[in-house]
This record gives structure tokens, C-alpha cells and sequence, in this order.
């Protein structure tokens, strides 16, 4: 993989066909932003989360750019960040520490979708992670087995879990199912 | 699972995808020679967790009565040199144009005398707007027909309550004096229009006692310290990797020195610069601990140095201010801008303060303490700047939790987001501690300033809700919640 260790984050374009960091970042940062505004429940520090993973991405490319799925490295660390306390807020300190600058932030979400990751977020860590790569980056089992790197089972059982908790959690709205119930 | 939970988080992650929608993403973001400000957010942290609302007012009343009228007449004040290796990150002139202003204000109130104007009664409310977070753990109530959550602080006594009012604002109010049952009865009877929160019925026993201790200050961490929300001054940004410090220099009357005290628990009178003035420090969910220095610099101008390093480093840095020329003042300004347009633009990135950066360089740096392994990599216990520090590797990959250096419970996460230690000192009459579910036994290591430190691997999956501090003869010393 020679090729990829001379190949920067700043070539214009991939090389063998990879996507280069910017034009990942054009087409995903957005995505991440989302992910790690659902886990945070912090606009700024969503940004800035996501912005620390693609900066972390740049220290590494040499190797995160020869992965199959760099992508998938990038969810990762936004989804771990992301739940971690300290991180949360260091990121929240440093994108509310622009003096005097201007910064474009998230919208804010309609309360009804509020309350949703609300109740995300208060799930064990592990599962509002598994909860959000799925609805939010849209990934299946398998994808988010691998972004997290534990088996299949494991999230399938964190999703099960975590759906039985949120349907819990955000009744009446949602009562169970009675096979759920069960 | 059911089609309407489903539902929900579909519209839920479409709502999302909405939100971002229009941000700019142009190139990713490169690091960049010139760090940025890292101001610390956490003071909003603390506040809305009733743990720093505590004052003492003692000696060198401050006393201010000319209030400058615009920033022409209030002092630039910037930090000589590379002091202690803090380099300058930003600065800006107040007050900020209100599109860039806080995300929310904090207002004191009081009852006491000229000499503690919160001896008998305190009381902070804080209003955040869209975004802004509170206490998650405590006992539940309803204020106001809203759910709310009230949370016991960490000095003795002190309280919060919590509450989202309407829409994204969110209202708390903390006091270390008024207890349960009476902070219930003021947020019951504050009146609020639009985003201004004032106090309305009171409770017979603060009716006509409870006034108010300077103006509304602005809650922005980007503006640490507060300052008054139309304030003229400066504020400058200093930044050495983790440890973060700002100076700023603003219009403020008596009332709002003795505010800023009591909210950054600046009780101890020093000397800065041949002023009277005082220093505290502020212990902050996630191990930091903020310390703040405060004085009159000349009639009407109150300066205040915050920062995230050791006191004696911070006081150094204060009595080694100076005034800058205006062509640094203008490149101090020139640097924020130009850092908020790349962050904002290009998506340019420059601090220091990232998770590849974490793992291992404290303890590498520092005075290591004590090393163990446990079933997920291993650990060490290390000081940073004063704070007692853990860190633990596992593999390739690895992170660290500095804190409080006498806190009784600090949790360390690995780089997967899971709680993967628990650690804290002991205090006085506890010889070890009981952590429930603890991966392997739990270790008691003393350091050389005579502190014992208990630590234990936990499992991330059944992170215990408390610790148990235990006596010589096996009695229960104390019993503290794990924050997970």
C-alpha cells in the first residue's frame, strides 16, 4: 500500500479510485455533524466533534486513507466522542470560543424530534450509538458491528434493548408492541 | 418493534439531516501552527450544577462607583510574552455584536449586608437558550406545571433546580442558602416574559430581602470570564495545549465585582498587581477545575484572569500583565478572525486538544504516580498541572481524565465512550472503597503529599451508579455517585 503512504489529504482527487479527505469531507461531514448532534444534544459541539474527526483523520491519512472504509473510522470516532463527556464539552468550549467570530451551527430540531434523542441519549452509551449509526447514518447490523468493532449480536441485541427502553421512555406516543411486550 | 417508534426516529434523524443541512463543507479541516482559543465551557457546566454557587466574602469590600463609558477608557490588558507557555489564541473588544453573544445570561441575587451581600440568602438564575443543558440526576419535581430536576450541589447545602420553560430556553436556578422547598417557591413564582426572568412572588421569608447584585452577565464560555451583558472592555485568549486562560478588562460597578465573586467562587483576597483582589477556584463536571483572579484595575474597570492551569501559574500570569501597543491589540483581534472565518469557511482546525493526542502524553510528561494493567490495557496515575490524572491504553488507542486532585470519584472512558475506570482520593477516615461490579479488586496506592488514592476497572457495560468509601473497620465513610 505504498501508494497510499505518499498520498496527502490534500490531493485533489483519489488516487486508485479512493476518495480523497476533502472530497470525504464534502460528502460526509455533514452526515457526521448529525450523528454527533444526536448523540451531544449539542449543536456546537456537533460541529466541532465532527470537525475534530476529520482532523484526526488528516494526522493519520496515511493509514486511515488506505482503509476500505475510512468512513466508517470517521463514524467511529464521532460516535465515541461524541458520548463522552469531557469530550462533549471541551468540543463545546472550543466552538464557543471563536471570539468575536461568526460560526454556523445546526438548526435547532422541532421539540417532538428534541424529545426523541432525548430519550436517545439517556440510553446506555453503547446503544444510543448503535440507535444513531442506524437511524442517522442509515447503517445496517453488519456496518455498524464493524464502526464499532464488536459482533453482529451485539448490536442486535443493543438495538432490541434500546428500542424496548425508548418505547418506554417516549410512551404513551409509542406504546409496545405486544410481541415486545412480551 | 412498533411501526410509530420507528416512525419517530426516522422523522427524528430527517429532522437531523435538516438541521445540518446548510453547513458549509468545503475542505477538511487541516491542523493549522496557530492554536486557537480553548475557552472552558464548563462554567456553565457548574453553575447549572449547583456545585460552585458558594461566596465568602471576606475583607477588601470592593467598592467601585465611576463606571467608564466606553472601551476607549478601559485598559487592554494581555499576558507578557509567552508566559508559562500560554500563547495568545483571540481576543475581542466588548461588547460583542449581539448576533455573537451568549448563549445565555446569569443573574445573582442576594440578601445579607454590605459585607456579604449573600450571607443570608443567595440565589443564581441562569437562562440558556437553545442548546443549553442542565442537571440530568436528581430528585424529580414539577415547577411551573414542567417537569424539573433538582440536584444537590457540591458544597454543603447548595441545590439546583432546572427546567425547560418553554420552547429551547431553559431555566435554572442555584443556591447554596435557600434549600429545597424554598428554591421550589421562587421558581414557582418567577415572572418571565420573552427571554427576561425576574424574580416575582417570594416566599414570606425572602419577601423584600432578596435583592438583586449587579447587572445580568452574559453566559458564553467563548467570554470567560462573565461580564455584563452591554459592557464595554477586551478580552484576550491564551491557550498551551489543554490548559486555556482568558483576561478581560470591563466597565462594572461594585455590585457586578461581588456578583462575579460569588459566581466564580472567588473568595480569598490576594494582592494582583498592587490591588486588593481575590482568587477561587471552581471544581467542573469532567475534571477541570476553572480558577478565577479578580480585582479593580482602576475606578470602574474590574479585570479578571480565568483560567484552567495551577493558581500560582494563573497568578504569575496576572501580576505579569501588561498593556499591549494597538498594532498587537490589532493582530490579537486579527487571529480570532481570521481563526473563526477558516473554522467557518475551510473548516480549519488548530487545536491541540484531540483525542489522538490524549492517550499516554500526560502521564509521558509527567510525575507518574502509579502503573497497573487491567483486562482492557493498562493505566496510570499521574499529576497534570496539580490535577490527578488517570489514563489508560489499550492498544493503539487510549484516553485520560484529569481532575479535582481531591475529588472522591472521577470515571475515565476509554476512546470507545465507555467507562472503563472509576478513581478518587480518599478522604479523611476512609481507608478504601467498595465499587460495585468492579472488574478485578480495587486498589488503594498513596501518593507522596500523603492523599491515598483508591482506583478500580470497571465494566462499561454495568457502570455502578456509586462508590462506597469504607472505614479502617469497614464502615460506610461516605457514599458517592458515579457520574457514567
Amino acid at each position: 500500500m505504498g501508494v497510499i503512504d505518499v498520498r496527502g489529504p490534500t490531493a485533489a482527487g483519489g488516487m486508485l479510485g479512493a476518495p480523497s479527505l476533502d472530497e470525504l469531507y464534502r460528502r460526509e461531514f455533514r452526515g457526521l455533524v448529525a450523528l454527533a448532534y444526536a448523540l451531544s444534544g449539542s449543536r456546537s459541539a456537533a460541529e466541532e466533534l465532527a470537525q475534530e474527526a476529520f482532523l484526526a483523520a488528516h494526522r493519520r491519512w496515511s493509514r486511515i486513507g488506505g482503509y476500505d472504509d475510512p468512513v466508517a473510522w470517521l463514524r467511529r470516532v464521532v460516535a465515541n466522542q461524541a458520548v463522552s463527556t469531557i469530550r462533549r464539552r471541551v468540543a463545546e468550549a472550543r466552538a464557543l470560543a471563536r471570539l468575536g467570530g461568526r460560526r454556523q451551527l445546526p438548526g435547532a430540531l422541532p421539540e417532538r424530534d428534541e424529545a426523541v434523542w432525548r430519550a436517545v441519549r439517556a440510553l446506555p452509551a453503547r446503544q444510543a450509538q448503535v440507535v444513531a449509526l442506524h437511524y442517522v447514518s442509515d447503517q445496517p447490523v453488519a456496518a455498524i458491528a464493524a464502526t464499532l468493532g464488536c459482533a453482529e449480536g451485539t448490536v442486535k441485541a443493543h438495538l432490541h434493548a434500546a428500542r424496548q427502553s425508548l418505547a418506554r421512555a417516549l410512551a404513551p406516543a409509542t406504546p409496545l408492541a405486544p410481541e415486545e411486550a412480551r | 418493534m412498533t411501526a410509530d417508534l420507528d416512525t419517530m426516529l426516522h422523522a427524528a434523524s430527517d429532522s437531523l439531516h435538516e438541521a445540518v443541512d446548510g453547513l458549509p463543507a468545503g475542505e477538511a479541516p487541516r491542523p493549522s501552527p496557530v492554536p486557537r482559543l480553548v475557552a472552558a465551557a464548563v462554567l456553565v457546566a457548574a453553575l447549572v450544577a449547583g456545585g460552585a454557587l458558594v461566596l465568602r466574602l471576606r475583607d477588601h469590600e470592593g467598592s467601585i462607583s465611576d463606571i467608564p463609558s466606553g472601551p476607549d477608557d478601559i485598559p487592554r490588558l494581555v499576558v507578557d510574552g509567552d508566559t508559562h507557555g500560554l500563547r495568545a489564541s483571540g481576543g475581542a473588544d466588548l461588547p460583542l455584536p449581539a448576533e455573537t453573544q451568549g448563549i445565555g445570561t446569569v443573574g445573582a441575587y442576594g440578601a445579607g449586608d454590605a459585607s456579604d451581600p449573600f450571607a443570608e440568602a443567595d440565589l443564581a438564575v441562569i437562562v440558556l437558550g437553545p442548546g443549553g443543558s442542565g442537571p440530568t440526576q436528581g430528585e424529580s419535581v414539577r415547577v411551573r406545571g414542567k417537569p424539573a430536576t433538582l440536584a444537590a450541589g457540591d458544597e454543603p447545602g447548595s441545590v439546583s433546580l432546572s427546567w425547560k420553560e418553554r420552547d429551547q430556553a431553559r431555566i435554572t436556578l442555584g443556591s447554596r442558602t435557600l434549600g429545597r422547598d424554598r428554591l421550589i417557591a421562587v421558581a414557582e413564582g418567577l415572572r418571565v416574559d420573552g427571554d427576561r426572568v425576574t424574580l416575582g412572588t417570594l416566599p414570606p421569608s425572602l419577601d423584600g430581602r432578596l435583592r438583586r447584585i449587579g447587572h445580568d452577565m452574559v453566559l458564553d464560555i467563548s467570554m470567560l470570564p462573565f461580564f455584563p451583558v452591554s459592557t464595554a472592555g477586551h478580552v484576550a485568549a491564551y491557550q498551551a495545549g489543554d490548559q486555556v486562560a482568558a483576561v478581560a478588562t470591563y466597565a462594572g460597578d461594585a455590585g457586578d465585582l461581588t456578583a462575579t465573586r460569588y459566581l466564580t467562587s472567588a473568595d480569598r483576597p490576594i494582592e494582583v498587581r498592587g490591588h486588593p483582589g481575590w482568587i477561587g477556584r471552581s471544581p467542573q463536571n469532567g475534571g477541570v477545575v476553572l480558577h478565577t483572579i479578580l480585582w479593580e484595575e482602576s475606578p470602574g474597570v474590574i479585570a479578571v484572569v480565568v483560567g484552567t492551569d495551577a493558581e500560582a501559574t494563573l497568578l504569575a500570569l496576572a501580576d505579569g500583565l501588561r498593556a499591549p501597543s494597538d498594532a498587537e491589540w490589532r493582530a490579537l483581534l486579527d487571529r480570532s478572525d481570521s481563526e473563526s472565518d477558516a473554522a467557518t469557511s475551510s473548516g480549519v482546525e488548530s487545536s491541540t486538544a484531540t483525542m489522538a493526542t490524549i492517550p499516554g502524553e500526560g502521564a509521558d510528561a509527567h510525575q507518574v504516580y502509579a502503573s497497573g494493567a487491567y483486562a482492557g490495557g493498562t493505566w496510570n496515575l499521574y499529576d497534570e498541572a496539580g490535577q490527578l490524572c488517570l489514563s489508560s491504553e489499550s492498544g493503539d488507542s487510549g484516553s485520560s481524565v484529569c481532575g479535582d486532585p481531591r475529588a472522591g470519584v472521577t470515571t475515565l472512558h476509554d476512546s470507545g465512550g465507555g467507562a472503563v475506570m472509576v478513581f478518587g482520593v480518599l478522604p479523611t477516615g476512609a481507608a478504601g472503597a467498595e465499587v460495585p461490579g468492579a472488574v478485578g479488586s480495587v486498589e488503594v496506592h498513596g501518593l507522596p503529599d500523603g492523599r491515598r488514592v483508591y482506583l478500580a476497572p470497571i465494566d462499561p457495560h454495568h457502570v455502578p451508579d456509586h462508590v462506597t468509601l469504607l472505614g479502617d473497620d469497614g464502615r460506610t465513610v461516605d457514599t458517592l455517585a458515579v457520574d457514567s
